[in-house]
C-alpha cells in the first residue's frame, strides 16, 4: 500500500475531522446541559451556512457575512430553545425529543422554501492552491481548515474553562436547583449554551460548506455527525468531543479510501453502534453511577 | 365473576355489539361509497400505515422507547415479500408470513443492543439501524437492484384468489389491519401490556415490582418490528414496487408523527393520527411544499400544549404531562451526585426535572 495515499487520507480525514470536532463540541455543550438531543442542532447549521452563502452572494465582505450567519445562527438556536425545548423542560424525556425533531422539520422546511433543494458550491473565500510536500500533495483549504476550526475550538474552550459565564454554564449543567440556589440565571444561561452552539455550528457549517458543498440535508447529517462524534469521545467532555470529531472524520476517510465509499455511512454508524454497547461512556467519559 | 365483570358484561356488551356491527357494515360498504380510484387508493394508503403507527405506538407510546428506525422494519418486509415472491416464487402468504418474521428478527437483534444502553442512546441506535439499512438497499445491487429498485411486484394472491384490483385488495388489506388492531388491543389490555406500562413508566420501580424489564422492551419490539414487516409485505404488493428512498429517516419520523398526533398510549388514536396524515395532504395537494413544515410545527405544538394527543387520556396522559415524574422525583429526590469538573464527565441516563417547590419562580430575580 502506498505510503503517500494513506497520508493524504489522513490529511483529508483530519481537514474532515477538524470541522465535526468544531460542530460537535458546541452540540455537546447543549446536549450536557439539558440532556436533550438537539435533533435540531444541524438544521441550525445548514441554516446559519445558507445565511452566510446569501451574504456572501450579496457582496458582503466575507468576515462580517461569516459573522453575521454565525450570530443569525445563535440566535436561531436560542429561538429553537424557546418555542421547542422550554415548554417542555419537566416533561418525560420522549416529550422535548420528538419536540426537537419537530423543530428540526420546521427550519428544514423553510430554508428548503427559501434555498431549494439543489446541492450548490459555496463561494471561495481563501484563494485556494495546492502545496506539495515532498511527495504529499495537499489543498491549502485543508491546511486553512484545520487551523480554523482548532483555533475556534480552542476558543470556545477557552470561554468554557476560563469565564464567569462558562463557569456558570459548566454549573448549570451539572445541577440546575442548586445553580438557581446560588443565584445563577439558570435560562439566561442556557439561553447562551444555545446561542454558542448555534454560532460555532455556522462556523463549522461554513467550514463544511468551504470543503464539500452546501445543501438542505447537511444538517441532519450534521447533527449525527455531531452526535457520533459526542458518543466517540464522551458525552459532557469538550477535549473528548474534540477527539471524537477528528476521529470520526479519519475514521471516514480510511474506510472510503480503503474499504468502500458507499458503505463508509453505514460502517461509521455500525462502529458506533458498537461503541455504544461495550463503551457507553466514550473514549474520555468516565462511568458514574446512577443513584437512584 | 365478580361483580364488576358481570357488569363490564351484560351491560356494556350490547352497546358495544351495536357500535362494532356499525363499524363493520360501515368498513364493509365504504367502497360503494369512493367516487374513484384516486381515492381509493389513498384509503388503502391509510390502512396499511394503521399497522405501522400501532406498531410504534407499542414501542413509544406504551413502552416509552423513542424508536426512529421503524421504516427500515418497514423496508426490511417489503424486501423480503418482493423477493420471496418474485425471485423465488412463493405465494403471497408465505412471502407475507416470512416479511413480519423476518423483520421481527432484525428487531430483536437490534433490540439486544438496545437494552443495554440508555433512552437517548437507544434513538440514536435504531437511527443508526435504519441508516445502515438504507445504505445497504442503496448500494447491495444484486439483491435491491439498488436505486433502481424491484418494480412489478405481483398484487397478492391467495391460492385461486387474486386481489388484483382496489376493491379486493382493500378488503384483504382491511382484515389484516383489523387483526393488527386486534392484536394490539388483546396485547395491551393484558398483563403483558400493563408490565410494559410499568416499564414506561419507572424501570426500576418496574423492576422491583417483579417484571423483567429487558425482557418486556424485547418484547415490545418484537411484536412491533413484527407488524412492521407485515406492513412491507402490503405496501410492496399495493405498490407494485419496493424501492430504497421509500425507506428512509423520514418515513420513520411519519411513523411517530401519526402515533404521537392520535396519541401516544391510545390504540384509536394511531388509526386517527394513520387516518388524517396520510389523507390529509392528499386532500391539501398545494400545500404539499409546506408539508414537513406543517408536520414539524405541529409535533412542536403538539408536545408542549397536548403532549397526550388527540385521543390519549388517563394514564399515558398523566405519564407524558410528567406528573408521575415529578412525584417520583419527590419521592426519591433523585439528584446528580457527580461533583468532578464538567470535563471528562459523564451522566449515563435521565436527570430528573426539578422539584416543584424550586422550579417555581426564578429565585435570582
Amino acid at each position: 500500500m502506498d505510503v503517500n495515499y494513506i497520508v493524504k487520507q489522513l490529511l483529508n480525514g483530519l481537514a474532515a475531522g477538524s470541522i465535526y470536532a468544531l460542530v460537535a463540541v458546541g452540540y455537546n455543550m447543549v446536549y450536557g446541559i439539558l440532556e436533550l438531543i438537539n435533533f435540531a442542532h444541524g438544521d441550525i447549521y445548514m441554516f446559519g451556512t445558507f445565511i452566510a452563502l446569501s451574504l456572501l452572494i450579496g457582496c458582503i465582505p466575507v468576515i462580517p457575512a461569516v459573522l453575521l450567519a454565525c450570530v443569525a445562527g445563535g440566535l436561531i438556536g436560542i429561538l429553537v430553545e424557546r418555542v421547542a425545548y422550554r415548554p417542555v423542560r419537566d416533561a418525560p424525556r420522549v416529550v422535548p425529543m420528538i419536540s426537537a425533531v419537530g423543530a428540526a422539520l420546521v427550519l428544514r422546511n423553510v430554508a428548503q422554501l427559501i434555498w431549494g433543494t439543489e446541492t450548490m458550491p459555496f463561494p471561495e473565500m481563501f484563494p485556494t492552491r495546492m502545496v506539495q510536500v515532498g511527495e504529499i500533495q495537499f489543498s491549502s483549504l485543508q491546511v486553512i481548515i484545520l487551523v480554523l476550526a482548532l483555533s475556534l475550538t480552542g476558543l470556545f474552550a477557552l470561554i468554557v474553562r476560563k469565564t464567569k459565564l462558562g463557569k456558570a454554564t459548566r454549573s448549570v449543567a451539572q445541577d440546575i436547583p442548586a445553580s438557581r440556589l446560588m443565584g445563577i440565571e439558570v435560562n439566561r444561561i442556557i439561553q447562551f449554551v444555545y446561542f454558542a452552539g448555534g454560532f460555532f455550528g455556522v462556523a463549522g457549517g461554513v467550514l463544511f460548506s468551504m470543503y464539500y458543498a452546501v445543501w438542505i440535508g447537511m444538517g441532519f447529517l450534521g447533527t449525527m455527525k455531531a452526535w457520533i462524534a459526542c458518543i466517540i469521545g464522551g458525552i459532557g467532555s469538550l477535549q473528548g468531543a474534540f477527539v471524537g470529531g477528528l476521529l470520526l472524520g479519519v475514521t471516514e476517510a480510511l474506510i472510503s479510501g480503503f474499504i468502500s465509499s458507499a458503505y463508509r455511512d453505514a460502517i461509521s454508524y455500525a462502529i458506533v453502534m458498537a461503541m455504544l454497547v461495550f463503551r457507553p461512556m466514550g473514549i474520555f467519559g468516565r462511568q458514574v453511577a446512577e443513584k437512584v | 365473576m365478580s361483580f364488576m365483570t358481570a357488569r363490564r358484561f351484560f351491560i356494556s356488551q350490547p352497546k358495544h355489539l351495536l357500535a362494532y356491527g356499525l363499524g363493520v357494515a360501515i368498513l364493509l360498504a365504504l367502497p360503494e361509497f369512493i367516487p374513484n380510484e384516486y381515492v381509493f387508493r389513498v384509503v388503502i394508503a391509510v390502512i396499511i400505515d394503521i399497522p405501522l403507527a400501532l406498531a410504534q405506538n407499542l414501542i413509544t407510546g406504551f413502552t416509552g422507547m423513542l424508536t426512529l428506525g421503524q421504516a427500515a422494519f418497514y423496508g426490511i418486509g417489503a424486501y423480503t415479500s418482493a423477493l420471496l415472491v418474485m425471485r423465488m416464487g412463493a405465494p403471497w402468504p408465505v412471502a407475507f408470513l416470512a416479511a413480519g418474521f423476518v423483520a421481527c428478527v432484525f428487531g430483536i437483534l437490534l433490540g439486544f443492543p438496545c437494552l443495554r444502553v440508555g433512552s437517548d442512546y437507544l434513538t440514536l441506535m435504531t437511527i443508526g439501524f435504519g441508516e445502515i439499512f438504507h445504505i445497504v438497499a442503496l448500494n447491495w445491487m444484486d439483491l435491491t437492484r439498488g436505486p433502481m429498485g424491484l418494480p412489478g411486484v405481483p398484487p397478492p394472491r391467495i391460492g385461486p384468489l387474486v386481489f388484483n384490483t382496489s376493491q379486493r385488495q382493500y378488503y384483504l388489506y382491511l382484515v389484516i389491519a383489523i387483526l393488527c388492531y386486534l392484536f394490539m388491543h388483546r396485547l395491551t389490555r393484558s398483563h403483558v401490556g400493563r408490565a410494559l406500562i410499568a416499564v414506561r413508566e419507572d424501570e426500576i420501580a418496574a423492576s422491583t415490582m417483579g417484571i423483567n424489564v429487558a425482557r418486556y422492551k424485547l418484547l415490545a419490539f418484537a411484536f412491533g418490528t413484527l407488524w412492521a414487516g407485515f406492513s412491507g409485505s402490503l405496501l410492496a404488493h399495493f405498490l407494485a414496487f419496493v424501492g430504497p428512498m421509500t425507506f428512509s429517516l423520514n418515513e420513520s419520523l411519519f411513523h411517530m408523527q401519526m402515533a404521537i398526533l392520535g396519541g401516544l398510549g391510545s390504540l384509536p388514536g394511531s388509526v386517527l393520527g394513520a387516518a388524517i396524515l396520510v389523507s390529509l395532504p392528499q386532500i391539501f395537494q398545494p400545500l404539499y411544499e409546506y408539508r414537513m413544515l406543517l408536520n414539524g410545527g405541529l409535533m412542536v405544538i403538539l408536545m408542549a400544549w397536548r403532549p397526550q394527543g388527540i385521543m390519549g387520556t388517563s394514564a399515558a396522559a398523566k405519564s407524558a404531562k410528567g406528573h408521575f415524574f415529578k412525584q417520583l422525583g419527590r419521592l426519591f429526590g433523585r439528584e446528580e451526585t457527580d461533583s468532578t469538573e464538567s470535563s471528562g464527565r459523564f451522566k449515563p441516563s435521565t436527570r430528573q426535572p426539578p422539584s416543584e417547590e424550586l422550579s417555581d419562580g426564578p429565585i435570582e430575580g
